[in-house]
């Protein structure tokens, strides 16, 4: 029966899954998840059909963090994607630059491509995501569900003695939960 | 141009600190402003100076204004804090305090860093606006 | 709705916020002498509903706020004026209220500016100190001295910083062929990504020494008068130090923070601030100011920086009226 079974049976592994150090640029760490999503090694157009998020890792290979896209574009161009206090700080900085009469030294009204250029720059650390719960290999399929509906959360890195072994994720328990309605239909 | 080859385009780590204070301070500052002020205008707290009488006052200067309404000045105001108007003074103290927060934060990381003329000026500063802060340094009539 | 039915909105706006201003110097009754004791029993003479001030004060200082945005005028100059030009409120009272609200729009692009690495905390910490103890003297001083000199005062700097505004060069990268040696041994230079090439731009800053005795100046200004002190921030930066444009704007408005918070404090510990002032004009600039930044990007109306800066002229000529007239 499919949810009998245990993590590790359906898990990512991670040698398959996109990683970064936190020390790293979101310039690297974009062009590192565009690799894994697009699946290609070449330059032939985007598959569309990898993993959608990359782990972020310290320097001793612990896992400290996670990104989605929206996690990217917070941060690349925070004056549409960022929270209220982003857009609130953005509209702060550049009424400081048109007060003196220096709009155009204002990097808010600069071309999009120079100000994503620059806000690329910052350090994958500075903008992860904490990591909201994990699991065990051996622990079963069910426990993996409970885990991700009770902290939200569509990924779940899969920890063995600490150490990343790969990610569960929700398209995994989704297929693992219906494989109950195509055994029912035999 | 080779002396200024050590240097990153970041922020350095006490400025990053000194922005992400003054950042909390200012918020909360500002959310506590937007709250007395709501509970001084709608009323929910009496004001100590009914604002008709107020309107009357603030045409003269400071020295009679504090006079006719018999309010001390300085740090009495916290004494006073169970009136509507003076609730206000919690806000604005805060927004006048978020900079003495912010030099006294990043002190350790200016020492750490072996920045020891830098962590003696945020210290200086912060011992200056601790003495304007602190009504030690009123001067006038 | 297009660019021109906006910028036409906003000048109705300023129309209004001119019309209110002039009702209630007319309505104002002055002086009748009073006896007060406790805070109660009084007749009060001002017909006005409660929400009458902070309304009327939030609307002139949203469009101070657009105006301050759109003509390229730090809203910290203009609050005290035209706010003590045309409102019967007492200078002392202005003053107070001024430094916060100049004090609150520092604090609001504090953040975003540091992060950037744009306002220079190096750059900063210095001239802060020299700036933000002058400004206490500064202040005491201007609580000292009889009002109708204060007036007279804050007319002729009135005068002068309109003068400054419209004579004042910026230079964006400034020749700085060499440090001197005091910038040099506290380390002040940094390096920013211009953004339109990608490029980094080292830069440096000399005459320190005669950059921080000009602070000692503005700093005794800004806590005398209550005004942000951008204006003369920028230019010693800018062209006397040589800092490059963008940086010496962004650490200009990062340093009022810190000036403007030891003024601020002389004079609340006075009494000189009244919260009723106070939120509103704060609210309303910050508001106005945010507004200004959407409308910068539809248009900006060249005639606007002219406007502003006749509206500070006549303000500073009324000032000079009821220095010397009474």
């Amino acid at each position: 029966m499919p949810l009998k079974q245990k993590v590790r049976d359906r898990m990512v592994p991670v040698a398959d899954y996109a990683t970064i150090s936190q020390d790293a640029t979101l310039k690297e760490a974009a062009m590192a998840l565009r690799g894994s999503f697009c699946e290609l090694s070449g330059a032939q157009s985007c598959t569309e059909a990898g993993h959608r998020t990359i782990l972020a890792m310290d320097d001793k290979g612990r896992l400290t963090g996670i990104l989605d896209f929206n996690s990217f574009l917070r941060a690349l161009i925070p004056e549409v994607a960022g929270g209220l206090t982003a857009r609130l700080s953005a509209l702060g900085v550049s009424a400081a630059f048109a007060e003196q009469g220096a709009e155009e030294q204002d990097e808010a009204r600069m071309g999009l491509s120079a100000r994503v250029r620059k806000n690329a720059q910052v350090r994958v650390r500075d903008i992860m995501l904490k990591v909201r719960g994990t699991i065990e290999p051996d622990a079963s399929l069910m426990d993996a569900l409970k885990a991700l509906f009770k902290n939200r959360i569509t990924k779940l890195p899969v920890l063995e003695n600490g150490k990343l072994a790969g990610v569960l994720r929700d398209t995994d328990l989704f297929m693992a939960v219906t494989d109950l309605l195509t055994e029912a239909d035999e | 141009m080779e002396d200024t080859e050590d240097i990153t385009m970041e922020a350095t780590p006490e400025q990053v600190l000194y922005a992400k204070v003054l950042e909390k301070g200012m918020y909360v500052g500002l959310l506590i402003l937007f709250i007395t002020y709501a509970i001084y205008m709608f009323g929910i707290l009496d004001p100590y100076l009914p604002i008709p009488q107020l309107s009357r006052l603030w045409t003269q200067n400071v020295h009679e204004y504090l006079t006719e309404a018999g309010i001390q000045d300085g740090w009495a105001w916290v004494g006073m804090l169970r009136y509507g108007d003076f609730v206000n003074f919690i806000g604005i103290a805060m927004l006048a305090g978020v900079t003495i927060m912010c030099y006294i934060a990043i002190i350790p990381t200016l020492l750490r860093n072996n920045d020891k003329v830098y962590a003696a000026l945020a210290a200086l500063e912060a011992l200056v606006l601790i003495a304007a802060a602190s009504g030690l340094v009123a001067g006038g009539h | 709705m297009g660019k021109y039915a906006k910028i036409g909105i906003c000048i109705l706006l300023c129309l209004m916020g001119a019309a209110l201003i002039i009702s209630p110097a007319m309505a104002q009754d002055h002086g009748d002498g009073y006896e007060a004791t406790a805070a109660s029993a009084l007749i009060p003479q001002d017909t006005h509903p409660w929400w009458f001030w902070p309304l009327l004060l939030f609307v002139v200082t949203f469009v101070m706020g657009i105006l301050a945005v759109l003509g390229g005028v730090g809203g910290g100059v203009l609050f005290v004026p035209i706010i003590s030009g045309f409102f019967p409120f007492h200078l002392d009272f202005v003053r107070g209220t001024g430094l916060l609200v100049a004090l609150s729009g520092a604090l609001a692009a504090g953040p975003g500016l540091l992060k950037a690495n744009l306002a220079s905390l190096r750059l900063a910490i210095p001239v802060a100190l020299i700036a933000s103890t002058c400004a206490i003297f500064g202040a005491m001083i201007g609580l000292a001295l009889p009002t109708n000199i204060i007036q007279i005062c804050l007319g002729v700097t009135i005068l002068g910083i309109c003068v400054l505004m419209l004579t004042a060069k910026k230079s964006e990268f400034p020749d700085v062929p060499e440090s001197d040696p005091l910038s040099a041994s506290l380390r002040i230079y940094g390096v920013y990504q211009e953004a339109s090439t990608g490029r980094p731009i080292h830069w440096k800053v000399h005459r320190t020494p005669l950059g921080l005795a000009l602070f000692v100046i503005i700093g005794v200004m800004a806590g005398m008068f209550g005004l942000g002190a951008g204006w003369a921030n920028v230019p010693v930066l800018n062209l006397l130090m040589g800092a490059p444009l963008k940086i010496s704007v962004a650490t200009s408005k990062f340093l009022l923070s810190i000036t403007d918070t030891s003024a601020a404090w002389i004079y609340m510990n006075k009494g000189c601030v009244i919260p009723l002032m106070v939120v509103p004009s704060l609210v309303g600039i910050m508001l106005g100011s945010f507004l200004g930044v959407r409308l910068l990007k539809i248009a900006k109306p060249g005639f606007i920086r002219w406007m502003v800066i006749g509206i500070l002229a006549f303000a500073g000529l009324k000032a000079l009226q009821k220095g010397i007239f009474g």
